[in-house]
This record gives C-alpha cells, structure tokens and sequence, in this order.
C-alpha cells in the first residue's frame, strides 16, 4: 500500500506543477543576457570561485580527497560542485606550465540539457541563462546523459539535478554571482554577453601583440556546430587539456530520421505479420 | 569509500591516476607540437577525468526497455492476428493481449522507481513537449496503457461468446465493441510502434558516445520488440495450450514462427549495423546474436507432436532472454563509453 504521507507529499507538489509558468526569455543577442567570460591567462588556481559558490549556494562538501596528480582536488564538476579549477601540471622534456581554468556550466544558448527536460524544470530564464527549478525536477536524469559537457549531475541527497544557477537570485537583486566577486585576478568576468565578447576580443588580440600566439575563445562564437555559449572561456592549449570538448554534439537535434527509422523497421514487421495472419486465415482449415 | 562518493556516487579517480603513474602531463619526446597540429589523438586530455558524466539509471531502466518491447511486440502481434486473421485466430488474440496487459504493467512503476525523485513522476505530464523523447515516451506509455486497456475490457465483454453472437448483440453493445476496436486498433497499433522504438530514441539523445545520434538504435529496439513480443505471445499459447487452454497454437504456430524469424533477421542485421556504427567493442552483444540464432535453430529441429511445444516454449524463452540482453548490453555500453576517459568529444 503507498503510504499517505506519500499521497499528501504528491498533493503538496501539485501547486507547483499545474500549470506550467512561463517567464518571457530574451533572445540570445538581446542587451539583458548576461554571461560569464572565464580568462584562462588569469586564473591563479586560487579556487576562491568554488569556495564562494558553495558558500552562497549553500552546498554540501565534497569531502577531502587528494588527487595526487596535481593541485586539483575537486576533479570535476558535479551536483554539488558547480565551479571547478581545473589544474593541470603540464611536463615535458623541454618545458613545464601549469593550465589553470575555472570551469563551470556553459549555459549553452541551445542547451541540450534544456531540450532533453521532460518536466519543463530546466528553463531559460529572464537572463537567458540555463536554469533548473528546484520545485520542478523529478530527477529523472535525461539531463546528464544529453550535456556534453559533462556539467549537470543528480543529487544523490535530494535526488534531483543541480548545477550552476549563475547565481540566478544575487542577479536579480542586481549583485554579480558570487564566484565573479571573488575572483581576485579579474580571471571569472560577468556581465552582458555582449559587452563580454567585445571586451574577450581584445584581450585575444593583446595576447597575439605580446606574442601569447596561442590564445584563443572557447565558446564565444561557437563549439564546431555548436554554441555559442553564454559562458565562454579564453583558453592558451587544446581544449582537452582541460577536459572541454572540441565538437560537442546537438544530439537531440534533427530526431526525425531516427523515429523514422524505428517506426519504419516496426511498420515493416506488422505489415509482415498482417501478411502472414490473412494468408493463414485464407488457407483451407 | 570517502565521503565525496557517496554524495555523488562517482568511482574515485585520482589515486588509481597517481598509482599508475600516468599523472604528468604531455607524455610526447622532444616537447609538444604546437597547438595547431594536436588532434584528438595527439593530446592526452585531462588526467583520466571522464569527460562526461555517466547515466544516473539504474538496472531498472533496461528491465522497462524490455518488458516495453515484449508488451508492444505481444500487442502489435495479437492485434493483427485478430484483424487479418479472423475467428480462428481469436482464442490467440486474446492471449496475446493478456500478455501485452501484463508486461505492461511493471513498465510505469519501473520507470518511477528509476526516477529521483519518485513522487513527482506526474511532473513528465505536465507540459507535452516532444521534442524531448523523455517527455513524448511518458505521454505514449500512458496513452498506450489507455489502449491496452481497451483491448482488455473488449476481451473481457466477448469472453465465451462464439462470433455469430457477438454480431447480433443489440446497437449499443456494437457500437461499444466498434469503439473498443478502433481504440485499440487505430490509436493502439502506432503507439505500440512508437513505445517499441522511442526507447531508443530516448538513447540516441545523449551524448554518450555509444548512443549519440546512433539511428540503427531505434530500428534495433523495434526489431527487437516484434521478435520478443511474438516470442512471449507463443511462449504464452504454447504453455496454456498444455494445461488445456484453448490457445488456437496449432494454427498459430506457422504465422508466428514466420514473424519470429523474420522480426529475429531484421534484428540481427540492426544489432550488426549498431556494432560496426559505434566503432568500440561492445563484448556482450554476441549473447543476443547467439541467443536468436539458438531461438531459430531450436524452431526448426524435427520434433513429434509431443516435443513440438516445449521446444518452441524453449525457443521463446530464448528470444526473449535475447532481447533483455540486448537492451542492458546497450545500456551497459553507454556506461562505459562515459566512463571511458579516451572517448572525448
Ligand atoms: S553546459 Fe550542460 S548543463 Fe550547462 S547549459 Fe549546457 S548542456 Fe546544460
């Protein structure tokens, strides 16, 4: 027997669900969609980003682990990791550097993640970032396998999907999001998308003028035919070794020749047993 | 196991890395190439971080592909046996529907079980949004319980009625069975189709590298699903045919064997297509190849009257292992294909 408690819980969601509010979503080039601009040059490694985002956000910690292979002791991010230094100790024979970068969720104009929501949780918001409602998520978990990225995880605590909210609340009280603030170095920018583009533009080029012939934006225009993305990254290495993609796919875009292909094999079979069933009848008993 | 794991449920990464000392950077002599010249091949990654994140699903997830599969295949199957077959097929037809009835039944509480977040299984039926095959599947798995229900009660009203009575029953009793039959005919048939095949499209919508857009996906749960649903409908004749049920298996026994065979060829041919498509091993796929081709050499031995049924009853057992197989084979695959720290995008 399904307890009550778990009838009136089902009855307390149903408010929530029923009907599905709509928030208007500016388009992707409009002036209020803002973003986060992560400069790869600047990052120290100093993780003050994953510290304030926890602590704003309120998150669980994830423990105390040693990697061992590097001063990356958060390795990934997760439902309750939603900015994560990436530190790379890169050795070689002829030179060594460190790669640094503050990872977090791309808020992709086309998210797959998005697309992929059965409950309509993840949503678009008034600042055309990617965001999950809380009240809404079932946590069925579509969502992680459809980002390319990796980002978004379910919580094994409340067994829902968590990931950057890019401070949804602190911007709507006009504040910057918390890892932006406390970035020391300038490294985490927030602001307008388009303003960051310009602004990450010409630091490119000034990187090119003091011969860092490498630098380069991730994200800013677009992923191979993907993107572009409202959290983009200015990057001095091969997108692997930070364990960004290079091509990441759309992969709930152009369904149709896949349903077809489905309907067409299970068409093909019915129509064989409507075939053999009639001849069958037909038959002399 | 540290604490970090049981929150997120993610194997340990880092101290298996350091134990095997594959930790440092660019493992190319004579320095790294320039950036231009590093492909995917070329560039070792990010230690052994997976790129992506692995499903979150449980076991439970390929038990509902399948038992999906099994009840649509049973459908489609009993359906048109009833529709193009008449009345000699009718005792199948109603055996057939019971088993599509009864393995439909665990595939919602399956479902919910795997979610999160159980209690808000109904959130999925709050917007209708098709472009997400989650979504578009929560709406036909309830639309086709409504179907199957409609096939059920029309069984239930004909139950020991010969087909001349049937016929002449009084305008509202035929207008009430019409009804029950478009139901289950008209709107029941291309939802079974779609159940059966939208569980790979669901698959296909994400960016695990074993899944990812793969089209022969759908195709091969299809396949699948006629094979294993024409199996467990004469796995069911079979079996009540023994205890002294009428069954109609004799008469069946032909037309099935034929859909079997063909739906088992059309999904072997998809399961090769999937295989050569992902282009990585997938080890386990060889038991349900084995298990069909077992399941049509078992159909064809010579047997007496007496043997006939236990070795197409163990023909069907086989089928329908087979295709259980192939659905936690392919969940498996896309497991590991995330796992895989070498299958970067
Ligand atoms: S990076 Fe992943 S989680 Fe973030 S918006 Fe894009 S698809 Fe969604």
């Amino acid at each position: 027997m399904i307890p009550l408690a778990v009838l009136t819980d089902i009855a307390a969601e149903l408010p929530n669900a029923f009907p599905p509010r709509r928030t208007p979503v500016p388009d992707a080039d409009a002036d209020e969609v803002m973003g986060f601009f992560t400069d790869a040059t600047l990052c120290i490694g100093c993780k003050a980003c994953e510290v304030a985002c926890k602590q704003w956000n309120q998150l669980p910690a994830d423990g105390l682990e040693f990697t061992g292979y590097s001063y990356d002791n958060t390795k990934h991010l997760g439902a309750t990791t939603w900015r994560h230094v990436a530190f790379k100790e890169k050795i070689t024979p002829d030179f060594g550097k460190w790669l640094m970068v503050s990872d977090v969720c791309k808020h992709c104009a086309a998210a797959p993640c998005q697309q992929s929501c059965p409950t309509g949780s993840i949503v678009y918001n008034e600042f055309g970032s990617v965001y999950v409602q809380p009240d809404i998520c079932n946590g069925c978990g579509y969502c992680v396998v459809a980002c390319p990225f990796g980002v978004i995880d379910r919580s094994m605590i409340d067994g829902h999907a968590h990931k950057c909210t890019l401070c949804f609340d602190r911007q709507t009280e006009g504040m910057e999001p918390a890892c932006a603030k406390s970035c020391p170095t300038d490294s985490i920018q927030f602001g307008p998308i388009k303003q960051l583009r310009e602004r990450a533009r010409e630091r490119v080029e000034r990187l090119h003028e003091q011969g860092r012939a490498d630098a380069y934006l991730y994200g800013a225009d677009s992923v191979g035919d993907y993107g572009p993305l409202h959290s983009f990254f200015l990057l001095e290495d091969h997108p692997h070794e930070y364990n960004l993609p290079v091509a990441p796919p759309q992969p709930l875009r152009n369904q149709a020749p896949r349903y077809a292909a489905g309907l067409a094999v299970g068409a093909a079979l019915a129509a064989v047993a409507a075939f053999v069933f009639g001849r069958a009848a037909r038959a002399a008993p | 196991m540290p604490p970090h794991d049981t929150q997120t449920g993610r194997p340990p990464v880092g101290p298996q890395v350091m134990a095997e000392g594959r930790g440092l950077g660019f493992p190319a002599a004579g320095g790294a190439p320039a950036l231009s010249d590093r492909t995917a091949e070329t560039v070792p990654g990010y230690y052994d971080v997976p790129m992506l994140k692995p499903p979150v699903w449980k076991d439970l997830i390929s038990w509902y592909f399948f038992l999906g599969g099994v009840s649509a295949g049973a459908y489609v199957t009993s359906r048109l046996a009833e529709r193009y077959g008449g009345p000699k097929f009718r005792p199948l037809a109603t055996v057939g529907t019971c088993v599509a009835a009864a393995a439909a039944v665990p595939c919602a509480p399956l479902l919910i079980a795997d979610l999160g977040d159980p209690k808000r299984f109904h959130h999925m039926l709050r917007v209708f949004k098709p472009e997400s095959p989650m979504n578009l599947g929560a709406w036909v798995l309830t639309a086709y319980h409504g179907a199957g229900a409609a096939a059920l009660a029309r069984e239930w009203l004909r139950r020991g009625k010969a087909d001349d009575e049937q016929k002449n029953q009084g305008f509202v009793r035929n207008a009430a069975d019409g009804l029950l039959v478009a139901v289950a005919d008209v709107g029941g048939i291309p939802l079974a189709l779609l159940l059966a095949s939208y569980t790979g499209v669901l698959l296909t919508g994400g960016a695990t590298p074993a899944w990812c857009k793969n089209a022969w996906l759908p195709a091969l749960f299809s396949a699948s699903a006629v094979s294993s649903g024409a199996s467990a409908v004469s796995l069911a004749a079979e079996a009540l045919g023994r205890v002294g049920v009428d069954t109609a298996a004799d008469v069946a026994r032909g037309p099935l064997h034929i859909v079997q065979s063909v739906a088992h060829l059309a999904e072997v041919i998809t399961l090769v297509g999937y295989l050569s498509s992902v282009r990585r091993a997938v080890p386990a796929a060889w038991g349900t190849l084995v298990a069909a081709a077992g399941a049509e050499v078992l159909r064809r031995l010579p047997a007496g009257r007496r043997l006939r049924p236990w070795l197409d009853i163990g023909s069907a057992a086989l089928s329908l292992f087979g295709a259980y197989h192939l659905r936690s084979t392919v969940v498996n695959a896309g497991h590991d294909s995330a796992n895989d720290p070498q299958s970067r995008l």
